[in-house]
């Protein structure tokens, strides 16, 4: 596959995925163009690998962890309004909308975990290898995580939204 | 009490926006292709030499009081400069815990500032901490990370384009190394001063200073003092010390 094409075929993905995770399109984007940057830096390396895809998710995580990635945006722009009312009734929505104002308050690695696990999908021993800890520190982190945003785990299943 | 569904539901209204933020885009990325494939310091490294790369030729570095009175920096238009030739230099021992770190920065610091540290991390060629520093009853927040062998340390170049308010200049040392310094204003009224010291020996002390207490929370994150708390010349001063 070249450049072109992943891009192209994966950075919708990405966008989202990085959204998630930073809860500002802005901060995302700059993120996502960042890495893909760099990705095309080591595109012979990485286009060989299993799951080119998964490298560059991992380059965005680092990067948001980091928190020495340039800020390249000089003044960020508000970040997208929700959308219009659909389907869902007003206290789903505000309950929803609590929710992301908690999940974009946590600290930047218990965040990482919790999108990793609930979002991703990623089993405890991968997240720990792209946290660079342990799986009991992983562990620790989304429970703290699950605390602040104040969720009840015995209540309904989880379905996990990203395609992997 | 929520549960996981209203997780799920805050995922996926956060990747509509996402997918809001990128509709009228293009399908093929905009950002600058391509990056520079090797930076001044691995090819000084590669090479011994401190050659001036192509689109990596900078200006003269000049910092000078800005309006309310911190420096800055400011590339005079037409003006380059070359490093001279060098010899490779033996890797800098620099801390690897972050403990070490915290005792090491508060060597380099002296009686400059003072620090709270609320984050600290250590991995493999790379520790970092971050938290709340303070300097002349100024607080801000700060981050400083040193690194050995990291590509993505090393990897750090000023952006290619229009940078509108956010000064970023690039600045070859005569051993090969370089100083990346840049000033970017942020939302709530907030600026992100941070210098990057990428030495030859592929060893790298970044610093982020801000007068917000986390540059990359969202908009309306506390702003602590009306400037950060150190001028960009101290902290160019704080990444080359010889005592790391």
């Amino acid at each position: 596959m070249d450049f072109a094409e992943f891009v192209n075929r994966q950075r919708p993905g990405l966008m989202r995925f990085a959204t998630v995770l930073t809860c500002q399109t802005w901060l995302a984007e700059d993120l996502v163009s960042d890495v893909l940057g760099r990705a095309f830096e080591r595109w012979d390396r990485i286009r060989g690998m299993a799951e080119p895809n998964a490298y560059v998710r991992r380059m965005i995580v680092n990067e948001y962890l980091s928190w020495h990635r340039r800020l390249a945006r000089t003044t960020p722009r508000a970040d997208i309004e929700p959308a219009a009312p659909q389907s869902d009734g007003a206290d789903e929505r505000a309950e929803r909308d609590a929710m992301i104002r908690r999940l974009a308050s946590l600290p930047r690695r218990q965040r990482a975990a919790v999108v990793l696990r609930y979002y991703a999908g990623l089993p405890d021993a991968e997240i720990a290898i792209q946290l660079g800890c342990r799986e009991t520190t992983v562990r620790s982190q989304v429970s703290r995580a699950l605390a602040a945003l104040r969720i009840d785990l015995t209540t309904n299943p989880h379905t996990y939204q990203e395609t992997r | 009490m929520t549960n996981l569904q209203t997780l799920n539901e805050a995922f996926a209204e956060l990747a509509r926006r996402a997918d809001a933020a990128t509709a009228d885009q293009p399908a093929a990325p905009e950002f600058p292709l391509p990056h520079r494939a090797v930076t001044a310091g691995r090819l000084a490294a590669m090479t011994g030499t401190a050659a001036v790369v192509a689109g990596l030729a900078v200006g003269a570095v000049l910092l000078a009081p800005d309006d309310d009175g911190s420096p800055h920096v400011g590339v005079p238009p037409g003006t380059t400069t070359t490093a001279a030739p060098t010899t490779a230099a033996p890797a800098r021992d620099l801390p690897a815990t972050h403990q070490e770190l915290i005792t090491r920065f508060r060597a380099v610091l002296g009686d400059r500032a003072t620090f709270v540290v609320s984050e600290k991390e250590t991995q493999q060629g790379s520790t970092y901490i971050a938290g709340t520093l303070t300097a002349d009853g100024r607080a801000g927040g700060f981050s400083l990370a040193a690194t050995t062998g990291d590509e993505y340390a090393l990897g750090r170049m000023c952006p290619d384009g229009d940078l509108g308010a956010r000064r970023c200049v690039e600045r070859p040392l005569p051993d090969g190394s370089k100083l990346i310094i840049d000033d970017t204003p942020l939302h709530s009224g907030g600026r992100d001063y941070s210098v990057d010291f990428l030495g030859v020996d592929d060893t790298s002390i970044s610093i982020h200073l801000s007068n917000l207490r986390d540059p990359k929370a969202p908009a309306g994150t506390p702003k602590l003092a009306d400037r950060p708390p150190l001028p960009l010349d101290q902290l160019v001063e704080i990444v080359s010390s010889e005592l790391w």
